[in-house]
């Protein structure tokens, strides 16, 4: 069992994630750090945060009745965000350990997860400071031992679903309708879920006993994650449920009359649709195109105002990345992607030029499609509608080359086909460059007119370096290519490590 | 057609390879042993371009492999799954293989007909991508896309291993064909029987070095056994 830990312990410690750079791994760490600390104050403080929103309030029964919301919001954060100890049982399954005690070990090895330690130290805290004041101790200690149990029963929930369907997204969709229901009924006050839970809650504490109810509640969800655990044992069966399924066959077929880098355009479109990270990443850009209607709606007050220096700035920003999006997300791996077979395609009758020049046009495709986000905006204004087609040129012309470039320096490599949430493969300083740049460069090209009070000639301008990066695609390309082939050995060997 | 000349590639302070010279003749069948570690992956990956020599370098029909692109069009080459396209299924990597060749998929049809012994007939028929495929599988689907244009250099690492004994005899027979045609061919094998089978010089690397370069005659065999026999 301890040996288990160890290993979970070793398999984290060692992870790659901490040898990639030490630049990301510091920033990162840095951040989980700012947001445990918050945490820890959010705990400290919950008794005078629900005095202040609630005045008046009993703050013990306030927040008994929250933590109802509280549970299901953890949930659904759990499923988003939490992952699952990464050692597999198969290493162990051959060991004389017996089959029944090593499904327990995964699950246990979870618990280790800041998803339940934080909370379970918050609860600590509040009750220290709270609780054990307002009641007797026997209800104190009631009130931590099932606050715990129900939080780590969904730990066991969050840990059974994700086992079970862990192809397809049926499961956060059923929690996000189930959520919503309960919200609506909660809402219409057609039910009021938060105080029959408090008056559960109050009975519990005042009868030791009904401790049993948390109990046998934790215990159901631990077993559901055991049996979810046991039934998906044999890997096998795993990968004959794939069989079968191959997307995309057809659809892509037309490229095929511009030679080879036709070919290489649709092999890669075929990645981004066959392959978990980057089909979830077009899904998040169908989510991100809300955000820019959004946007759009917001623009229609700006521009109805009376044009200002402000103004022009910000909407220059917003459709840079409107139309740049995409661009940015998939971009920022460009090479990467490909790790996989990589050797593949550089020893085989592909000359540089031809692969970068698909890789051009790759990009091309992704910036032209979200020429839909801009269109709508020719009924807001005009004015606005110019500079969104000029933004979009010029990350036709210039930013497509940042990525390419910049591309190119990212040796690590990236399995395609892992889930997308918490994925840090590929994760790299050079991410912060592009983005710099891309704003970076027409900040240049611009704000010198903007200041001279010719924000016209400005953005004309910058459609014009736009335009002559796109007429001399072909020598920007060879330039490239000749800079590909030094490189190429970098990203080849990089590809390889791991 | 291939000349390796001078090449030193070092990972570290350990040289993998150093060979100071090699000449391939045109229609040569090449057989590279040696044990792990010896550097036979390494003049295979320096062949295609695929990692930087420290020192010298290879060419191709006279031209450097690191600096000119023809060479691409005359060569198929098989070193590892890193070649194949997860993503795509077996037939779909075999036509795109194809089409940077020129091939049309009647072609390609052509030549999995002309070919069949190989693999079982579903291969190409199941919808299946290629990283779903057994090892087995996916050695026989890069073998084949080695195949596919018939190639004037063929390049291949431990084709041998991971296929059935079926397909082993086959692609023996396959290769010595592919010889007779003309084709030049270097292949790495930890398979002494096969490798004195199928080649007509044998190459044996040890510590990067190059040990031995002997025609292939009937007293072959005994004298590679011999040599890795030898406590040493």
């Amino acid at each position: 069992m301890l040996i288990f830990f160890r290993h979970q312990l070793l398999g984290q410690l060692r992870s790659v994630f901490w040898q990639k750079n030490l630049i990301i791994t510091i920033l990162t760490s840095l951040f989980f750090l700012y947001l445990f600390i918050n945490l820890l104050l959010v705990g400290f403080f919950a008794d005078t945060i629900i005095e202040k929103v609630f005045p008046g309030a009993d703050v013990l029964q306030k927040a008994n009745q929250m933590l109802l919301y509280y549970f299901v919001i953890d949930l659904i954060f759990r499923f988003v965000l939490q992952k699952l100890p990464d050692i597999s049982i198969q290493y162990y399954s051959l060991l004389p350990i017996k089959k029944a005690k090593l499904f327990h070990f995964p699950i246990l090895g979870s618990l280790l997860s800041p998803f339940n330690v934080l909370p379970v130290i918050i609860m600590l805290i509040f009750c220290l400071k709270q609780v054990i004041h307002q009641t007797q101790w026997y209800s104190a200690v009631i009130w931590l031992l099932s606050m715990m149990l129900i939080v780590l029963s969904n730990n066991f929930i969050n840990f059974g679903l994700k086992k079970r369907f862990s192809q397809t997204p049926v499961p956060i969709i059923l929690i996000y309708i189930l959520f919503s229901g309960f919200l609506i009924l909660e809402g219409t006050g057609m039910i009021d879920y938060s105080n029959h839970w408090l008056e559960f809650f109050n009975l519990l504490m005042a009868k030791p006993f009904l401790l049993i109810i948390p109990v046998f509640y934790f215990l159901v969800t631990y077993f559901f994650s055991y049996y979810s655990m046991k039934s998906l044992y044999y890997p096998a069966d795993k990968k004959l449920k794939k069989d079968g399924k191959v997307s995309g066959i057809g659809i892509f077929g037309f490229l095929r009359s511009y030679g080879v880098v036709g070919r290489l355009v649709e092999v890669e479109l075929k990645l981004i649709l066959r392959n978990k990270r980057p089909r979830t990443m077009l899904m998040l850009t169908v989510l991100f195109a809300v955000y820019i209607y959004l946007g759009v709606f917001n623009l229609s007050a700006i521009s109805g105002e009376e044009a200002n220096a402000f103004s022009n700035i910000i909407m220059i920003g917003f459709f840079l990345f409107s139309s740049g999006w995409s661009m940015l997300m998939y971009g920022q791996l460009l090479f990467a992607w490909e790790s996989n077979h990589f050797d593949g395609i550089i020893s085989r009758n592909v000359s540089d030029l031809e692969y970068l020049t698909a890789k051009f046009w790759l990009i091309s495709i992704i910036v032209l499609a979200s020429v839909i986000f801009i269109i709508p905006v020719l009924i807001v204004s005009l004015n606005a509608f110019i500079i969104g087609l000029t933004c979009l040129i010029f990350n036709l012309g210039v930013n497509s080359y940042v990525i390419i470039f910049a591309g190119m320096f990212n040796t690590s490599k990236v399995d395609p086909n892992k889930s997308a949430f918490m994925n840090y493969q590929g994760a790299n300083v050079i991410h912060f460059f592009i983005v710099f740049l891309i704003l970076g460069i027409p900040a240049i090209l611009y704000l010198p007119f903007q200041f001279l009070g010719l924000p016209e000639i400005g953005i004309a301008f910058m459609g014009l370096v736009g335009i002559c990066g796109c007429v001399f695609r072909a020598k920007v390309l060879a330039k490239f290519a000749e800079f590909f082939r030094f490189r190429k050995y970098k990203l080849a060997k990089g590809y390889k490590e791991f | 057609m291939i000349g390796v000349r001078n090449i030193q590639k070092n990972y570290g302070t350990k040289i993998a390879l150093n060979i100071s010279h090699l000449d391939i003749s045109k229609g040569d069948c090449i057989g590279l042993v040696g044990n792990n570690g010896a550097g036979k992956t390494t003049l295979l990956s320096l062949m295609l371009d695929l990692i930087k020599a420290d020192k010298g370098y290879i060419e191709s029909k006279g031209m450097k492999v690191n600096t000119s692109d023809d060479w691409k069009k005359y060569t198929g080459s098989y070193l590892d799954e890193k070649f194949l396209i997860p993503h795509l299924t077996p037939r779909e990597y075999l036509d795109f293989v194809g089409s940077l060749h020129g091939l049309e998929t009647g072609a390609v049809d052509e030549f999995l007909q002309n070919n069949s012994g190989f693999f079982e007939a579903e291969l190409f028929v199941r919808k299946k991508y290629i990283r779903d495929l057994s090892t087995g599988n996916k050695n026989k689907v890069g073998i084949l896309s080695t195949l596919l244009a018939t190639p004037e250099l063929i390049i291949l690492d431990e084709p041998f291993a991971s296929l059935d004994p079926t397909s082993q005899a086959w692609l023996k027979n396959r290769l010595v064909q592919a010889k007779e045609q003309g084709s030049t061919m270097i292949l790495s094998s930890h398979d002494l029987n096969h490798v004195t089978d199928v080649s007509n010089r044998v190459v044996l690397l040890e510590n990067g070095e190059l040990v031995k370069d002997l025609a292939t005659d009937s007293e072959t065999l005994s004298e590679l056994e011999n040599y890795f026999m030898v406590d040493r």
